[in-house]
């Protein structure tokens, strides 16, 4: 397993570092750069700057160095977790997004087990109950959940939330409890504003989890194994838990590492809409303002995520699948 | 005692009889079954999707949703931009299909004021004055299919305003304006599920056919691709679009830009069939028969594969329509005046506005039935394309 | 049939199964009859698709109880310890009862060597599971006797720590068999165990079956569309074609002295030894029917070269026959 490890972590550095190239050049592509959109929005508000000026604030972004020692000064602080500097902001990346990459990480791993709580039992009971009503029920309202995009579905629950219910539908916290220090008091306030957001960005994957649970579990059980398990006069619930079940998971964790993008995507406009301090509002904001080392940290931290979830469905699969674990 | 083996004595002689003809019947047999095979290829996945009523239902509505949209000037009683500012922020309008007794579709006549605490406008609808609609009405001008000039409606007022989905803050009918913002909309899926389909198909089937470093180059490109969660990066590269680009220009980038990403899911289903197909006889056959490898592409794998591609471009239309109602609805997308339903939704972004004026929203839903009827009749498409289901 | 009271261990009455599919009924089983004495061998051949495997299935109740129904019938299988045998076709498929039966009084072996063991546990757990279900041991000695079946079917003993997908398929069929030995069933089905084996595998496979037979002193129904294996394993023979038994009696009878037409065919269409002319098999003409389509009186009489030349006329579905002693047969010719 441990050499299985280091390989696997191996091999990621060479994508690091063409995820790294692939950002930074995006990151590039807008014409004109940081000081240019500063020169227009100073122009928009009646002012001007004069060319000293602007080159000045170039040499001292070190915007007007060549492209090739942009990247490496920018990349080169990585490993000791110096990120750059955020233009916008005027600090470092770092302290910029630190406290909304908890968020984002915190309300996309719950969402994670949302999908995975919600959905194992439901793949289960369809595929068992293969055309049942229950099942056809399900299948529906999966593709339901399938189909309704979640900016939608903050927004209706926003409307639904404040108008039906008469609850605040959006920010992380009531407005007075905003600035108090951590409570048990404040924590049942989070909670009551966090399940909300989380269910929204787990209902794509929910969805897409029990189509996938169904259709491998209907897969599984047509398995001959499946049949000898039960030959062996082992009973029904055990076959499916221990035979059945634990083969037909598979393919849902391989899907792990295609659920994190979702995942992040979502957290981009869930957070957009419902107020939340996820990375997904600044991430729009630095794009707009070109604030491009602030953008391509989030990018790029978002590629990563992706990366290493892959790396962990992986290593999960390898653990659980003694075919992959020894070859 | 003995009869019953004389018996079997002459069953066995009339099999020995039979021999010499059978070779022949064989033969015949395997040819109308072949032949049979292959005509009916289609009918027979036409006929599993009529079976499936949630999938039918799902292609009637997405033919409805094209029609709608190829006649978009005709259906929408108002053009994009006709601003009716004494009824901004109107709310939906209920329409009334009986008056005086008989069926006489109408609404009512507003009478608008303020809150006099608020200062919002607010509407009262007067029954005494009901304002009948018409249908094929006359309006403002257009030309249908962007071709013949005529300024009917399929349906309008000749006073005051209908509007059954609301106004923005602009007084602009939504219902005219989804119905146009259908025509980008739509559109974008469709062009860029085709581009996608090129640079897909191409690389997918070129890479699954011919293996060795050519799948290589393509499968490691794909990762590459594949390392990026897609919304994200669609954000920055949309954002790079410069602002003063005219809006057609942007919309065709988009486009490219969102197939950019789209084509890997493509190449990878299609690779995986031409894999699995490249093994079957016939294409064995035809190698072995000296064809060449554009003969067996075109004439043998591009056909084989042909129920697959139908397939697999139905089921990536949604993905398609959400991302460029997401990048619109973020402001990346595409750009007034231009109008898509995305670009609609962009105004219910404000929180403050969404909650006193909850009906633009209303896009949204547009979004998910499309998508919906898309996944409903990809589905259907799916199962009735693949031979082993019932 | 007079033979009734003889005491048999499986004893198969009319039976009928039909699948209800989203097509349409499937009439797999239309009425089989069948009986296999304590430490004999059965063989049950025919074409694919006749419903060996269904038959197989329904002894064990495995088939999918919402999609297959037992339309009549009896199932008659004698327990160890008991006189009275029971009829297996009335009991719950997922009744404790069958439970214990299943893998402890009647074992099963698959046709699929390399799907038939989950990838994901080793050997020794699942023959241990097996072990540990029907009787009272713990889990050492239930591994001891895992080892010690794993030595009965030449495999070695370290195979136990391994997991199927290092094996060869012959290797699995064996574990396969350990497995299915391990609680000395009464009654072992062997369903294809060698179809998808090369042919040296295959008679090493059949060799070790017939010892282990006499070992442990087990019936055996033996599936397969081989005569040449049934020749050389079994007592008793009976021939299936479109869900009934067509013919049946001892292997000399069955295979010396063929009295039904499909049978005939069937024989013919086997390569003979020393048969130098190189000629074509004749295999019997037409294909099966459809498993859709009901086929109305005599099941074969569509490819029957009797019919054909207007020996009878098809319409009634024959009964069965005795020509000569414990020699069944399903056809007007021997009325
Ligand atoms: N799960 C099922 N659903 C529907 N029909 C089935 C099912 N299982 C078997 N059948 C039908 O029952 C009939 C008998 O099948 P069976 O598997 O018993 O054939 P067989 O004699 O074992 O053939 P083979 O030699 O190929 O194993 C076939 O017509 C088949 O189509
Ligand atoms: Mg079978």
């Amino acid at each position: 397993m441990l050499p299985y490890i280091v390989k696997r972590v191996l091999g990621m550095i060479p994508s690091l570092i063409i995820i790294s190239f692939i950002t930074f050049f995006v990151i590039q592509l807008p014409p004109g750069d940081f000081v240019t959109s500063v020169q227009s929005q100073v122009a928009s508000s009646g002012g001007g700057m004069d060319a000293t000026t602007v080159e000045a604030l170039r040499v001292r972004y070190g915007l007007d160095q060549p492209q090739v020692v942009q990247y490496w000064r920018w990349i080169k602080g990585f490993p000791t977790g110096d990120f750059g500097y955020s233009l916008e902001w005027s600090a470092p990346v770092w302290d910029v997004i630190a406290t909304r990459m908890g968020w984002t990480l915190l309300l996309s791993g719950l969402a994670l087990v949302f999908m995975w709580v919600v959905s194992i039992p439901i793949g289960v009971y369809s595929a068992t109950h293969q055309y049942s009503i229950g099942d056809n029920i399900f299948s529906f309202l999966g593709f339901l959940g399938l189909s309704i995009p979640d900016f939608l579905l903050s927004l209706i629950w926003l409307v639904v939330g404040t108008l039906v219910l008469g609850i605040p539908a959006y920010g992380l916290f009531s407005p007075e409890m905003a600035d108090a220090p951590w409570s048990l008091a404040k924590f049942l306030d989070l909670l009551k504003h966090l399940w909300a957001p989380v269910i929204i960005m787990g209902i794509i994957g929910t969805a897409e989890l029990i189509r996938i649970m169904r259709g491998s579990l209907l897969d599984v059980l047509n398995q001959q194994y499946v049949t000898t398990a039960r030959a062996k006069g082992l009973h029904e619930k055990k076959v499916i838990k221990k035979y059945a079940v634990r083969m037909a998971i598979n393919p849902l964790i391989s899907v792990l590492g295609m659920q994190i993008p979702k995942m992040i995507s979502s957290s981009i406009i869930v957070g957009l809409v419902l107020s939340i301090p996820t990375v997904g509002p600044i991430f729009l904001r630095s794009l707009i303002s070109q604030d491009m080392y602030l953008a391509g940290v989030i990018l790029l931290f978002m590629a990563v995520m992706l990366l290493v979830s892959n790396l962990l469905a992986d290593l999960v699969l390898a653990w659980i699948d003694p075919r992959i674990r020894y070859e | 005692m003995q009869d019953f083996k004389g018996t079997a004595q002459r069953i066995t002689d009339l099999y020995n009889q039979q021999d010499l003809s059978d070779e022949s019947i064989a033969q015949q047999m395997l040819q109308s079954e072949q032949t049979a095979e292959a005509t009916s290829q289609w009918r027979l996945m036409w006929r599993k999707f009529k079976r499936n009523r949630t999938a039918v239902i799902g292609g009637v509505v997405v033919l409805l949703f094209y029609l709608t949209a190829l006649f978009g000037d005709f259906v929408a009683p108002y053009s994009l931009e006709d601003r009716m500012t004494q009824y901004s922020y109107l709310p939906p309008q209920k329409i009334r299909f009986i008056a005086d007794g008989r069926f006489q579709p109408h609404v009512y006549g507003l009478k608008s004021g303020r809150d006099p605490l608020t200062l919002q406008r607010t509407y009262v609808p007067d029954p005494e004055h009901k304002i009948p609609i018409r249908f094929f009405v006359e309006g403002s001008p257009y030309k249908l299919m962007g071709l013949f000039p005529t300024n009917r409606h399929l349906f309008g007022v000749e006073e005051g305003i209908v509007s059954i989905l609301g106004t923005d803050g602009q007084g602009r009918d939504m219902f005219s304006r989804i119905i146009k913002g259908s025509q980008i909309s739509l559109t974008v899926g469709l062009v860029g599920v085709a581009l996608s389909l090129l640079i897909g198909a191409v690389l997918g089937v070129a890479s699954g056919y011919y293996g060795g470093w050519v799948d290589n180059l393509v499968q490691r490109g794909i990762e590459i691709v594949r390392s990026f969660p897609p919304i994200p990066l669609w954000m920055a590269l949309t954002a790079a679009l410069p602002q003063h680009w005219p809006p057609l220009l942007t919309y065709f980038v988009i486009t490219v830009i969102l197939s950019l990403i789209g084509w890997t899911w493509l190449a990878r289903q299609l690779r995986g069939k031409v894999l699995a197909i490249r093994e079957e006889d016939f294409i064995m056959a035809a190698r072995l028969a000296g064809a060449s490898d554009r003969w067996i592409i075109f004439r043998h794998l591009i056909p084989a594969t042909f129920s697959h591609i139908v397939v697999i471009s139905t089921l990536s239309m949604p993905s398609m329509i959400l991302a460029e109602s997401s990048l619109s609805f973020l402001g990346l997308g595409i750009r007034p005046p231009l109008t898509s339903w995305g670009v609609l939704l962009k105004q219910a972004q404000n929180t403050q506005v969404l909650l006193l004026y909850p009906w633009l929203m209303i896009p949204g839903f547009f979004v998910a039935i499309s998508i919906l009827a898309f996944n409903f009749m990809g589905d259907g498409l799916r199962d009735a394309a693949d031979p082993y289901t019932v | 049939m007079k033979n009734e009271e003889k005491n048999y261990l499986l004893t198969i009455k009319d039976l009928v199964v039909h699948f209800h599919t989203l097509e349409g009924i499937v009439r797999a089983l239309e009425g089989v009859s069948l009986h296999l004495e304590q430490g004999k061998t059965l063989g049950l051949v025919g074409e694919s698709g006749c419903g060996k495997s269904v038959t197989a299935h329904s002894i064990l109740r495995l088939l999918p109880p919402k999609l297959c129904k037992i339309k009549g019938g009896e199932i008659l299988f004698r327990q160890r310890d008991s006189a009275e045998p029971i009829d297996l076709a009335k009991v719950d498929p997922q009744s404790d009862l069958i439970r214990s039966i299943r893998g402890h009084e009647i074992a099963m072996i698959f046709q699929e060597p390399m799907t038939s063991l989950a990838p994901i546990y080793t050997v020794g757990d699942q023959i241990m599971e097996a072990i540990m279900l029907h009787r009272q041991v713990s889990p050492e000695q239930a591994r001891e006797s895992a080892m010690e079946m794993l030595k009965a079917v030449a495999l070695a003993e370290n195979v136990v720590d391994e997991y199927p997908y290092r094996l060869s398929g012959g290797q699995r069929q064996r574990a396969m068999t350990a497995m299915a030995l391990s609680c000395n069933p009464s009654l072992l089905i062997a369903d294809e165990p060698t179809t998808a084996l090369d042919v040296t595998i295959q008679a090493q496979i059949l060799e070790l079956l017939m010892s282990l037979q006499k070992e442990f002193n087990m019936a055996i129904l033996m599936i397969t569309h081989n005569l040449g294996v049934i020749a050389e394993m079994a007592d008793e023979v009976a021939v299936m074609y479109l869900g009934r038994v067509v013919e049946s009696g001892a292997i000399e009878q069955v295979l010396g002295n063929p009295l039904h037409p499909y049978t005939i065919g069937l024989l013919k269409s086997l390569p003979k030894m020393g048969d130098q002319t190189n000629r074509r098999l004749a295999p019997i003409p037409g294909s099966v029917p459809d498993p859709l389509a009901k086929v109305e009186g005599c099941p074969f009489h569509l490819r029957c070269p009797v019919y054909k030349q207007k020996g009878c006329d098809g319409k009634e579905l024959p009964s069965v026959v005795e020509p000569e002693p414990g020699h069944l047969v399903r056809c007007v010719l021997y009325y």
